[in-house]
């Protein structure tokens, strides 16, 4: 009886002792700010690798918790550890261990630990830590990140909450600020201002004149949006036909391309001709038979196209390829300017994590047992 | 509570509706504007309990002085902006409808003009006649102000200043689109309203400066309605038509319906004095 006693009491104080380590919230690794592409790829981790890569994670650095992050940009890891310089130290033989390589990982690694972590993971997930700030793709691939180790029953409490709180956040973050809104690219502006001027694409239609790179991904952008008729005029006509082949749409010749102007809501042009090839004479008759309806011309081509004049008649909007680059532009600053207020609103989701994290240590083990979140 | 209370109330409501469309803009909020519908739905309900208290009061439909008029054409406002604007989700019309109905409400209830008058007797037709303007005007109104958002975008798209809060805006041709079609329902009830008027005038004397007037508005509108098919004005000139032309309404309004005779809401009326043979009470 004696006996017993004395092992139940040894087995409690083992668990005390366990559970009166410091745990810590670490997390680090790569990026496109710090490393190169060339190395970026050679250590990304496909998804079927991480019934593989994951536990090997979880010895090497020690942690009880994991996650791994892996995409073009980035190969990151969130884990929950008892020591956290033994986790610093393992991220580089875990990387050596599992791709076989040497490099200077030191370099270009990086290290965060409690509130920083969260902070990082919060912004990461928001798409702030982004190559393309407010980019949404990455908000999939941490949740998909974070179900594969889910699923390989590498999380547990802490990562559960973490996680799940920085999705909550991160669509709060989307939803409430301009973070995500203005296209960065030059087809993508010109879908978006095709928008703005007829609200819903479908049903419109959309003419190319000349068939260079450029109007070509703009035609698939608008294809994309549900435009129902396409037409391509080329000077040659070969060209046209072999570039309506993969959009389904329909080749005309160069002759008629004037004629069909008056039925297309959009025309795109990126020709090499070396004037105008659309000018005020020729576009005001069919003005005329359009009753009002707005036509939108988009200038790609450097000579222009279109005479830059027809911008002043009713109900014809003329952009052209500079035009659309200082919308991107702008777009662009916006959403950099859009930073500060997405982090004053993911503030009250990281404090939340934090005060809950607190609170959980004290009530479940005492003062002593969670690792400090709140500094770095 | 007394009738004229509700009017305050929907005129603070329209007020709340407003001032939340304005901090939207100014803070760059991306939220919906659903607050906002919220707000002008509850000044449109408490317009319409201010119209059915005083309705049942007078024995009338409640556009019998100037007060329950103005009153009836903000609740006109703001039925075709709830018809409107929530199935195409133009919010953005609703806050720029909101301070013009909140100011027509407050200014209504402090001028001094309700004043209760007796009424001709020629019955329902004239409650038609008076409720189908109403909402024709109520219909052109919304029609003005997506017609000045209409001006105000094509201006922004020609400039090419589009970045920035203009995401918030509604398409212009989602605009274009609800533009032509209050300007089509508009003039169907002005029509109608007016054809019932000619009616009535033909039962008493006519009443010239209101329908030179009234024909006046009808012509305007009939023009800008075969604008388009007829005339190959553009968008941006029929806008512009329906822009001036419910100003046009709006600012003489009150100072002929105070030249007219007949719709000095009965007092002035032929055979209608406090004691007239046309007269309900």
């Amino acid at each position: 009886m004696r006996g017993e006693r004395a092992a139940l009491r040894t087995v409690k104080e083992a668990v005390n002792q366990r559970r009166g380590d410091m745990q810590f919230l670490v997390g680090g690794g790569l990026n496109f700010e710090k490393s190169p592409l060339e190395l970026r790829e050679r250590i990304a981790f496909r998804s079927e690798e991480l019934t593989r890569a994951l536990p090997l994670l979880r010895q090497e650095l020690g942690l009880e918790e994991a996650v791994l992050v892996s995409t073009c940009n980035r190969v990151e890891y969130v884990g929950i550890t008892l020591d956290a310089k033994r986790c610093r130290a393992g991220w580089s033989h875990f990387l050596e261990s599992y791709h076989g390589f040497q490099a200077d990982w030191g370099t270009y690694s990086e290290f965060r630990q409690g509130r920083a972590c969260v902070e990082h993971l919060f912004e990461l997930v928001s798409g702030l830590r982004s190559m393309v700030i407010g980019e949404t793709e990455i908000f999939g691939q941490v949740k998909a990140a974070y179900e594969a180790a889910h699923r390989l029953q590498t999380t547990g409490l802490w990562l559960n909450r973490l996680f799940q709180t920085s999705f909550s956040a991160a669509k709060a973050a989307r939803s409430r600020t301009f973070i995500t809104r203005g296209n960065l690219s030059v087809s993508s502006v010109a879908v978006e201002l095709a928008e703005r001027l007829f609200g819903d694409l479908s049903g419109r239609s959309v003419m190319v004149l000349g068939a260079g790179e450029t109007s070509e991904k703009t035609l698939r952008a608008l294809e994309g949006r549900g435009v129902s008729l396409l037409l391509v005029a080329n000077r040659t006509y070969g060209r046209a036909c072999e570039l309506m082949k993969e959009l389904h749409g329909e080749a005309i010749l160069w002759s008629e391309f004037l004629e069909r102007s008056a039925d297309v809501d959009i025309v795109i042009s990126s020709t090499s001709a070396p004037h105008y090839i659309l000018t005020r004479e020729k576009l005001l008759p069919l003005l005329s038979r359009r009753k009002g309806d707005p036509l939108f011309l988009i200038d790609l081509a450097v000579p222009r196209d279109i005479d830059p004049s027809v911008n002043a008649l009713d109900g014809l909007y003329l952009y052209n390829i500079d035009d659309l680059q200082s919308i991107a532009r702008q777009n662009r600053e916006d959403r950099t300017a859009e930073i500060a207020r997405c982090r004053r609103l993911l503030e009250p989701y990281i404090e939340r994590f934090t005060k809950w994290a607190e609170q959980r240590q004290k009530r479940s083990h005492g003062p002593n047992v969670m690792g400090d979140f709140r500094t770095a | 509570m007394e009738d004229r209370l509700w009017l305050g109330l929907a005129g603070l409501f329209a007020f709340l509706g407003a001032l939340r469309g304005a901090y939207m803009c100014g803070s760059r909020s991306k939220e919906s504007g659903r607050l906002i519908d919220l707000f002008l739905l509850a000044a449109w309900g408490c317009q319409s309990v201010f119209l059915y208290l005083r309705g049942r009061s007078i024995g009338h439909c409640p556009i019998t002085n100037l007060l329950e008029t103005v009153a009836f054409l903000g609740w006109a406002l703001f039925l075709m902006y709830l018809l409107v604007g929530s199935a195409y989700r133009l919010s953005v019309l609703g806050f720029c409808t909101a301070p013009v109905v909140s100011l027509l409400d407050f200014a209504a209830l402090i001028a001094p003009i309700d004043r209760a008058k007796p009424l001709p007797k020629l019955g329902w037709p004239l409650e038609v006649h008076g409720t189908a303007l109403l909402l024709a005007y109520g219909a052109l109104g919304i029609g003005a102000v997506a017609a000045l958002l209409y001006l105000f975008e094509d201006r922004t798209l020609k400039s090419r200043r589009v970045a920035g809060w203009f995401c918030t805006f509604p398409a212009l041709g989602d605009l274009l689109v609800v533009q032509r079609r209050l300007l089509y329902l508009g003039f169907v009830l002005l029509t109608a309203g007016l054809l019932v008027g000619v009616l009535l005038s033909a039962r008493g004397n006519w009443d010239w400066v209101k329908l030179f007037w009234s024909v006046g508005v009808w012509l305007l509108y009939l023009v800008l309605v075969c604008a388009r098919g007829i005339l190959h004005w553009s968008p941006r000139r029929i806008a512009q038509g329906m822009v001036c032309g419910f100003l046009f309404v709006l600012l003489t309004f009150w100072l002929i319906n105070s030249w007219s005779r007949a719709h000095d809401f009965g007092s002035h009326l032929p055979g209608c004095g406090a004691s007239g043979p046309l007269c309900e009470r």
